[in-house]
């Protein structure tokens, strides 16, 4: 038979028996906290038996610490007689005690039989008689170790707990003591094998490890945490959505943040008195105060006015007011991602082009739970011949699809800048039908003056509220939560992909 | 989006029958209007409608598409009308003041519940809210045509010279007194302002004054239930928008059985008869529908799905003439035809699919590649991402993190001062989410790839944007070496040459910052941050920091 054990375990056993086998583990000369882990594990290999026993000690209380330093108040008024001669009058000690010393003073003093009181002409006088007082003995012994019940008199015990001077702690105390097994161990009678933790270079390079047993680790015991480097949840989100539409097919736009209303919405046909072109709908911008530069774009900026007056060449009626360049050209932040689209689709892309944009854009929300200032949208646009309103629903149903939506249904709608318009919805587990993205066919009015061969080419296009889908799939029910500025949530969060 | 509430009674009434939830869910998929609740207990349903359909914020004009949809009354509906029964005559004064006016007579109209008068002021008030941009646009005065002695006149005249008992009152007040004292008064009272003083009034033959649009009508005209006999004006800007809601008003009242006779109005220069007696009519090739819906159709199917959208159409087999009834304004193009085909016969009944021709190479924008890069070299640092917002204020940007200030974007119209200008740098979002995250354990290494906004004038929208990266590290103990280590490390990863240069900027601490130059330009800074900041930010522990923007190939 042989019994492996670590370092620690051994250093204990030896111990224990040159203890002849039992003691107290705190009398032990050994580490504690680690003694007690290692008389656990020797106790579960039948080395020893542990035994724990709740015990009532006493200890000096701060009141009692600062008596045993200045004496008691019946051991001051001793002294107080004594300087005096034997005998003072009430007033001359109450004069030289602390009014609550006094009272404890002479109701202890007489009931101990250290002072008699006696009454004259003259007054109430206090009379020496000699005694030990016995408390002093017991202070001075529990100043330099607690003290088990049993040890004190029991009376002077209790009169000093009465009189706060001392407090009860209770402890547990764990006696430990070697079973036969252990004994044998212990005399060698049964190998003990030293048996290793931390496997180091040490061990590995001297050969020690050979020698040595490496210790079974429990390994369902928790390990410390560790926080990695990590994405952030949503962007990782936003990342997957990419990878998606890049898998589709999709070129990625950009466009810039500060924006001219002509391409965040003249160019999209939206009328310049439309409602979302308002305070409350679009941020203006102060500063920079001069309007955009649009030069380079003259002549698509006269075909988008002529488009909002009179319809040009569209085949439009238009929208009949005058059209003002001073209005498109003012900076607003964007409203809207179709602004990248309508920047890229302006400069003609090739028949067929796939485009797309996760950008961020801002509007005069109050924030809540559901409104943001600013938010991520997700936006796509297929341009090609001879696509109509079912491929645009096959393209959201695809998409849907790759997000994990299996189930899709879609409403008519209406946006400013497509027609026909298709709100899409999709069918989530726990929270039924969903509504995903908004979509349709880019207006003639808006193609034509861009330079396409309207209705042979059309766009087909889509805008969705990622931050949305991204709340449902990462399980957040705050808006806000996807900008957390709580460093505890980041490190916790999981990463859906 | 407009959300109108209706009494359910009132609803099933007009209709003829009942519909259950689910029924009128149903229906409504082949519309853009969305049954927002349907509460029998209240006895009362929500509907949202959309912007281009501001005839269906009338209950009536809701009732109408639906009987279309069930098949039960098809193309345009047929009110009795007679025409120019009488004049509105239009002053040269008021044309200064509130410029356009058109009206209608309603006669014999069903309005016998108090039901149906709310539902009608409710439409009127959706209308002003929407399409009458509160009422500066347009605006409706409804009145009892039984205390109306025609011809009408729309004048403007001195607000002191003119009194009326105005609607809710019981004396008679002048128009100074209406718009000085009168919550509407004050309410409106901008949308009429003029150097003359002038108020704009409809006003009957005997000189009673019906309404001074777009503040109050007369208490002389107020509708009672029961009321027969309606004359509507409708004022405004815009001669199209009021049109149409004259149109929207009027047809309203034609599903209550109403007669509509139209009237004259007479402008100095033009002389109009309102509402339109005939439908507008566009041509378009049924080709082109097909071409859009995606599914052959025959021109009966076409026909028949626009009937049911309440048009009327023909065809001659190649050419659809649909007739377009005043309420209608959505139709500027062929396609807002070819959608109405597409609509009532129904999206999910189209089916869907692929197409073939579109191939395509996805490609991922370069600035996002060198984002994703430098994300993926700083995850392997040990560095936890974060996202800060883009809008902020400018003491977060600059005092509160020991910046000087410096010229960023500026919006007009903050919702509040918290958000009011464009973030130039990611550093002040990296020290406040430190400062808002000192209970959490350290080390902390957090960073942010994003863009900032930097004022340009020479740029075409005045400021660019510039996709930077910022990290901070914070620790008991940590400076300059251990931020320039992993900098170092970032850069000799994505073969960018760096160097630094000695520099000095708040909220770094002199002698410890320094100039990052990356492939020989300056782009940006690095240092261990004054722990004065730290310490008005709460933060105890050193933050070593850098910024960069990234190196962005072009395409």
């Amino acid at each position: 038979m042989e019994i492996s054990l670590s370092r620690g375990e051994i250093k204990l056993l030896e111990e224990l028996y040159s203890r002849s086998g039992k003691a107290r583990l705190d009398d032990l000369k050994l580490d504690k906290s680690k003694a007690a882990a290692w008389a656990n594990l020797l106790k579960d290999k039948g080395l020893l038996t542990i035994r724990e026993k709740r015990k009532r000690y006493f200890t000096l209380s701060d009141r009692g610490k600062k008596h045993l330093e200045e004496g008691l108040p019946e051991e001051k008024l001793i002294r107080l007689l004594r300087e005096r001669g034997g005998s003072a009058s009430l007033e001359e000690l109450r004069s030289s005690l602390t009014g609550e010393e006094f009272n404890v003073a002479l109701g202890e003093g007489q009931k101990k039989g250290l002072i008699r009181l006696e009454k004259s002409e003259k007054g109430t006088f206090a009379l020496l008689a000699e005694k030990e007082v016995p408390e002093r003995f017991i202070l001075e012994r529990l100043s330099s170790a607690p003290l088990e019940e049993s040890e004190v008199d029991h009376n002077v015990l209790e009169s000093l707990r009465r009189r706060g001077l001392v407090e009860v702690v209770e402890k547990t105390e764990v006696e430990i003591e070697l079973t036969d097994l252990g004994r044998q161990a212990a005399e060698g009678k049964i190998k003990v094998v030293e048996e290793v933790g931390k496997l180091t270079r040490d061990l590995i390079l001297t050969g020690e490890w050979r020698k040595k047993k490496l210790k079974a680790y429990d390994v369902r015991a928790s390990p410390p945490v560790t926080y990695p480097g990590k994405p952030h949840p949503y962007i990782h989100f936003l990342e997957e959505v990419r990878e998606i539409l890049i898998g589709m097919g999709f070129v990625e736009v950009k466009s810039p943040i500060v924006e001219a209303e002509f391409w965040n919405f003249d160019v999209l046909f939206q009328a310049q008195d439309h409602p979302a072109r308002e305070v409350h709908d679009s941020y203006q911008v102060a500063f920079p105060s001069e309007g955009a530069d649009l030069s380079q774009y003259s002549s698509l900026v006269e075909r988008v006015g002529m488009t909002h007056e009179h319809g040009w060449e569209t085949g439009s009626k238009g929208w009949g007011y005058k059209w003002s360049f001073d209005i498109a050209r003012r900076l607003i932040l964007r409203s809207q991602t179709t602004a990248a689209s309508a920047r890229t689709l302006a400069s003609r892309l090739e028949v067929p082009s796939k485009i797309f944009a996760i950008d961020k854009v801002f509007r005069p929300e109050t924030p809540d739970r559901t409104h943001a200032i600013e938010f991520h949208q997700c936006e796509g646009v297929v341009l090609a011949e001879d696509i109509n309103v079912r491929h645009l629903m096959g393209f959201l149903a695809e998409f849907a699809k790759q997000l994990g939506f299996s189930e899709v249904k879609f409403k008519p709608a209406y946006f400013p800048f497509t027609e026909p318009s298709v709100e899409a919805y999709v069918r989530h587990e726990t929270l039924g039908w969903i509504e995903i993205a908004g979509s349709g066919l880019f207006r003639p009015e808006m193609l034509i003056p861009m330079g396409y061969d309207y209705p042979k080419v059309q766009a087909l296009a889509w805008g969705i509220g990622i931050g949305r889908l991204a709340m449902i799939r990462l399980g957040l029910d705050d808006i806000r939560e996807l900008h957390s500025q709580n460093l505890d949530y980041l490190r916790r969060a999981k990463l859906v992909w | 989006m407009p959300v109108i509430r209706v009494d359910m009674r009132e609803f099933f009434r007009l209709l003829g029958g009942e519909l259950n939830e689910e029924e009128l869910t149903s229906l409504l998929e082949y519309t853009k209007v969305n049954l927002e609740a349907y509460d029998p207990e209240e006895g009362e349903m929500e509907f949202e409608v959309t912007a281009d359909r501001m005839d269906l914020v009338a209950m009536e004009g809701l009732v109408r598409l639906i009987k279309g949809l069930m098949g039960r009354e098809l193309g345009i509906p047929k009110y009795p009308m007679r025409r120019k029964t009488f004049q509105v005559r239009v002053t040269e004064s008021v044309r200064r003041v509130r410029p356009y006016v058109v009206a209608a007579l309603v006669k014999g109209v069903d309005l016998t519940t108090e039901e149906s008068l709310i539902s009608l002021i409710e439409a009127q008030e959706k209308i002003h809210d929407t399409l009458g941009r509160k009422r500066k646009r347009v605006s409706i005065g409804l009145h009892d045509f039984s205390k109306v002695v025609p011809p009408i006149t729309y004048d403007a005249r001195p607000a002191d010279k003119v009194s009326f008992v105005p609607l809710g009152e019981y004396a008679e007040m002048t128009a100074q007194e209406v718009l000085e004292q009168t919550e509407k008064g004050r309410e409106y009272a901008h949308l009429i302002e003029n150097p003359e003083n002038l108020v704009p009034l409809i006003l009957d033959s005997r000189d009673e004054v019906l309404s001074l649009p777009p503040i109050i009508n007369s208490e002389l005209t107020r509708l009672t239930p029961g009321v027969r006999d309606l004359f509507i004006d409708v004022t405004g800007t815009d001669l199209r928008a009021i049109s149409h809601t004259l149109e929207i008003m009027v047809s309203a009242l034609g599903e209550r059985g109403g007669e509509i006779h139209t009237l004259e109005v007479v402008y100095p220069d033009m002389t109009l008869e309102t509402p339109k007696p005939e439908p507008s009519e566009m041509i378009v090739s049924e080709d082109f529908i097909r071409r859009m819906v995606g599914i052959p159709m025959s021109s009966e199917e076409i026909i028949h799905q626009l009937r049911m959208a309440r048009l009327d159409a023909s065809s001659d087999g190649s050419i659809v003439r649909v007739m377009i009834p005043g309420f209608r304004a959505d139709f500027l193009h062929p396609v807002d035809v070819a959608e109405e085909v597409a609509t009532t016969y129904g999206l999910n009944n189209l089916g869907y699919e692929l197409p073939l021709n579109v191939m395509t190479v996805g490609k991922r924008h370069p600035r996002e590649k060198v984002s994703a890069l430098v994300r993926t070299l700083m995850v392997g640092l040990g560095y936890q991402e974060v996202l800060n917002y883009i809008m902020t204020s400018r003491t977060f940007l600059f005092s509160s993190v020991g910046r000087e200030e410096r010229p960023v974007v500026e919006v007009a119209n903050p919702v509040s001062e918290s958000y009011s200008v464009l973030r130039d740098s990611l550093i002040p979002g990296l020290l406040h989410f430190l400062a808002a995250n000192t209970h959490a354990k350290y080390p902390q290494k957090v960073f942010e790839v994003g863009d900032v906004v930097v004022v340009d004038e020479s740029y075409e929208t005045r400021a660019r944007d510039e996709r930077r990266l910022a990290a901070a590290y914070a620790d008991y103990s940590v400076g300059f070496e251990d931020i320039y280590s992993h900098l170092k490390a970032l850069a000799g990863n994505s073969g960018i040459e760096l160097e630094l240069e000695p520099y000095s900027e708040r909220p770094f601490l002199q002698g410890r910052c320094a100039k990052v130059v990356l492939n020989g330009a300056g782009a940006g800074l690095i240092g261990e941050i004054d722990p004065e900041i730290l310490l008005k930010l709460g933060i105890t522990v050193p933050v070593a920091l850098f910024e960069i923007r990234l190196p962005i190939p072009e395409k």
